[in-house]
């Protein structure tokens, strides 16, 4: 039994880390220029490879450690505990059972109940009722066949393969991490603790569905007029189409409640980052007198008493707002000490062909924690935790999995009497290995489609009703894949 | 809606005085095609970008900057300034169809 | 200058087969964004071509430029850049010519400017696009022809659904 690593161990696993570090950084290349200057060579490159090929986060033993066993039955067949009950997480189990019925599958979630984040803008402009939304871990766990453990994971020690909760320690075979996301107020300029609890509260981004809805919800509900500010972060925020249809279905309930009411969405992007036809369209022929859009707007600030947002070259004052923030992986991410050092947004250090944890098979991410540019989005987490439960029932039996790339389905609701929405589908080409050079394909994929690389995509980018249903069957179909 | 060739110069917000560095900050709201975009199946976007930026403090141009497409979308440039005298500083953007803005802020020491 | 006939000359040859090419239509999308449609993308230019005119066989030295960029840039379109050259700036003492390259781009050059030394401390802030993985290098040319420069390694991170 390895009960302890010494804090010598410890210390020599970090340094064999930082040596891998600097020894891969011998590799750069020249980049030699022939003519007009012999002695002219590029300076090595740095190594800064983002997935890069070293052994991956040390080992730690946990901080957090409670001497108790979970009140959990003995496992029937190896364990694989899923941790986060989100579109990743609830997926995780379902189909890991369904690949492997000898496992024992145990889903950690620290809330109570289910609500989708997808769908929940079109509740915020009363489209569906709360019921459509919310849903019952007990259930999924039920009609699933694993086990719903209403916990908070604290730590994991990952030599002992234990995952430490509030309730006690679950030991496990198989541990997959979907933590989801959380909030970076440091990168609109608010770096104050009390500020950051005050915009937190009082202006809540409602990315992360609960209570910030529920504020929102009646924030919109009884909105008497003026302007109400909503924000586009910078960085792969979760959900790239969301700011834009929340825009639309805010303007729209001020457009059939005959508000003097205006949505003004500040947008750190130069422009709509996803769908912009389609929103576009609707910004225009629905709600010319009901929004406001500003773009590249890079918040430097926001004064909570003043109403007012602070951009690098204007400041906005507001009526109310919810304020979305940057983004960055779930902190759990980095309290277990598996933050890839060089994601700009705290995401994990994960082999992205299989997704387990750098040097660790034994530990997987999943979901909006992960750092490839995938869409943080509930329908792309469903086919990544669909494959990547294939990846652990396959290694159960000595078997690899081969790598697909994942593909991704997305309505947005643009207007809500009658309902219509807009449609993006892609499948995306194989990850940036970041080592290999560069071919001239995703030159010209990128340029031609800014910012993100597809092997094939379906757009309907005209707002029709047809959309609108398909995107409520779109809801049930996904919902049915977890619960 | 933002239209094309809205445009800020910014200076801080905070005072300065003679011989103190200054950070300018400006922007214009522009499109920047680089002109290798693809449009459906009927061609490619042209090319529509700021291709010069110019400063002129007092009478004196002292930055010139030709750009390629390789400038972001809604250029953003910021660059230190030396104060040395009171003068309007006047930045131009022109773009590739001719087009011309300009916007002065006053320099007061 | 050598470098500037040589961009403008090329520059000149891309505008003509634009106009050669002939606008098919002019499109007003939804909203204010109007655009053109072509039947080619411009040229590509070469790192040589761009770079060679700028060096004119001169070897530049790894002094005086401090260029600044995100080794992990997370959208390729929009790339924060901060460019700083040690100089006094005076009459004297000053960087005449100031140039950005973005080896991988289909257009390397991403800007060639001109000083004046009136402007005091050289310190630019600009957000470049880059199209792929790519050292991007900065040259400063100053007023009695030395150059100066720094070659910085950018990794694209290619993302979100956009």
């Amino acid at each position: 039994m390895r009960e302890n690593i010494s804090r010598r161990d410890f210390l020599r696993r970090s340094k064999g880390a930082v040596a891998g570090v600097a020894a891969a950084g011998m590799l750069g290349g020249s980049g030699q220029i022939s003519q007009g200057a012999e002695s002219y060579h590029g300076t090595p490159s740095q190594d800064t490879t983002y997935h890069g090929t070293q052994k991956g986060p040390p080992l730690r033993p946990a901080a957090f450690v409670i001497h108790k066993k979970a009140e959990l039955a003995a496992p029937k067949g190896p364990r694989a505990v899923v941790v986060g009950g989100g579109w990743g997480g609830l997926t995780m189990a379902k189909h890991l059972k369904l690949q492997s019925p000898e496992m024992d599958v145990v889903l950690v979630e620290t809330h109570s109940v289910f609500i989708s984040c997808p769908i929940s803008n079109l509740w915020l402009a009363g489209l569906v009722d709360q019921g459509f939304i919310t849903h019952s871990f007990l259930d999924a766990a039920t009609n699933n066949n694993y086990t719903f453990f209403n916990a908070t994971v604290m730590d994991a020690d990952r030599e002992k393969r234990r995952v430490y909760t509030d309730k006690g320690y679950i030991d496990y075979d198989y541990l997959v991490l979907a933590p989801g996301i959380d909030y970076d107020y440091d990168a609109i300029g608010v770096h104050d603790i009390d500020q950051q609890q005050a915009v937190m509260s009082r202006y809540p981004a409602a990315f992360k569905p609960g209570s910030e809805h529920l504020t929102l919800k009646a924030k919109i509900d009884n909105f008497e007029g003026g302007l109400f500010a909503l924000t586009v972060p910078s960085g792969n925020y979760r959900c790239l189409p969301a700011p834009y249809e929340r825009a639309c279905m805010v303007a729209s309930v001020f457009k059939k409640n005959k508000i003097k009411g205006k949505v003004l969405l500040l947008d750190h992007n130069p422009t709509i980052k996803i769908k912009r036809e389609g929103f576009e369209a609707a910004f225009h022929e629905l709600y010319k007198d009901y929004l406001e859009y500003y773009p590249s707007v890079s918040i430097v600030g926001v004064d909570v008493e003043k109403k007012t947002i602070m951009g690098e070259f204007d400041d906005y004052t507001f009526d109310d707002a919810a304020i979305y923030p940057r983004i960055r992986g779930a902190k759990l991410i980095e309290n277990l000490g598996l933050v890839n050092k060089y994601s700009p947004q705290k995401e994990a250090w994960i082999d992205q062909f299989h997704s387990n944890v750098v040097g660790d098979e034994r530990v997987y991410v999943i979901g909006d924690s992960r750092p490839t540019g995938f869409s943080k989005s509930g329908s792309t987490a469903q086919e990544e935790a669909k494959f990547v439960a294939r990846v652990i029932a396959g290694r159960m039996k000595g078997q690899e999995v081969k790598w697909e790339t994942p593909y991704t389905s997305c309505f947005s609701m643009v207007n809500s009497d009658p309902m219509e929405a807009i449609y993006l589908g892609f499948k995306y080409l194989p990850p940036q290995a970041g080592i290999t050079p560069m071919a001239m394909e995703r030159v010209v994929a990128f340029w031609t489609h800014t910012g993100a690389a597809f092997a094939w995509r379906d757009r309907k980018m005209e707002r029709s009703e047809e959309m609108g249903e398909a995107m409520l069957e779109w809801a049930r179909v996904h919902y049915n894949e977890m619960f | 809606m933002l239209k094309i060739g809205r445009r800020a110069v910014r200076l801080p917000r905070h005072e300065y005085g003679k011989d103190d560095v200054i950070e300018v900050k400006t922007r214009i709201i522009h499109p920047n095609h680089n002109g290798r975009h693809k449009y459906e199946d009927k061609g490619y976007i042209a090319q529509h970008f700021i291709n010069l930026i110019e400063v002129y403090y007092g009478d004196q141009r002292i930055i010139s900057v030709d750009a390629s497409a390789g400038l972001s979308q809604n250029p953003y440039f910021t660059f230190a300034l030396k104060v040395t005298h009171s003068a309007p500083l006047r930045v131009v953007w022109k773009d590739t169809r001719g087009e011309e803005y300009t916007e002065t802020v006053d320099i007061r020491v | 200058m050598i470098w500037r006939e040589a961009i403008t000359r090329r520059g000149l040859l891309g505008k003509l087969t634009a106009l050669s090419t002939l606008l098919i239509f002019r499109r007003r999308a939804q909203g204010e964004s109007e655009f053109d449609i072509t039947p080619a993308p411009p040229p590509v230019y070469t790192l040589e071509e761009r770079l060679t005119p700028i060096l004119a066989g001169r070897t530049p030295k790894h002094e005086r430029v401090t260029l600044t960029l995100p080794p992990h840039a997370e959208d390729g379109g929009t790339v924060p850049m901060q460019l700083d050259v040690e100089s006094p700036m005076t009459d004297e003492d000053h960087v005449q010519n100031l140039y950005v390259i973005a080896d991988q781009n289909p257009d390397p050059l991403v800007f060639s400017a001109s000083l004046h030394p009136g402007g005091g401390q050289l310190r630019w802030k600009l957000n470049i696009r880059l199209a792929d993985n790519s050292r991007v290098r900065a040259i400063a040319e100053m007023n009695d022809g030395d150059l100066f420069v720094q070659e910085v390694e950018v990794e694209v991170l290619v993302g979100g659904c956009g």
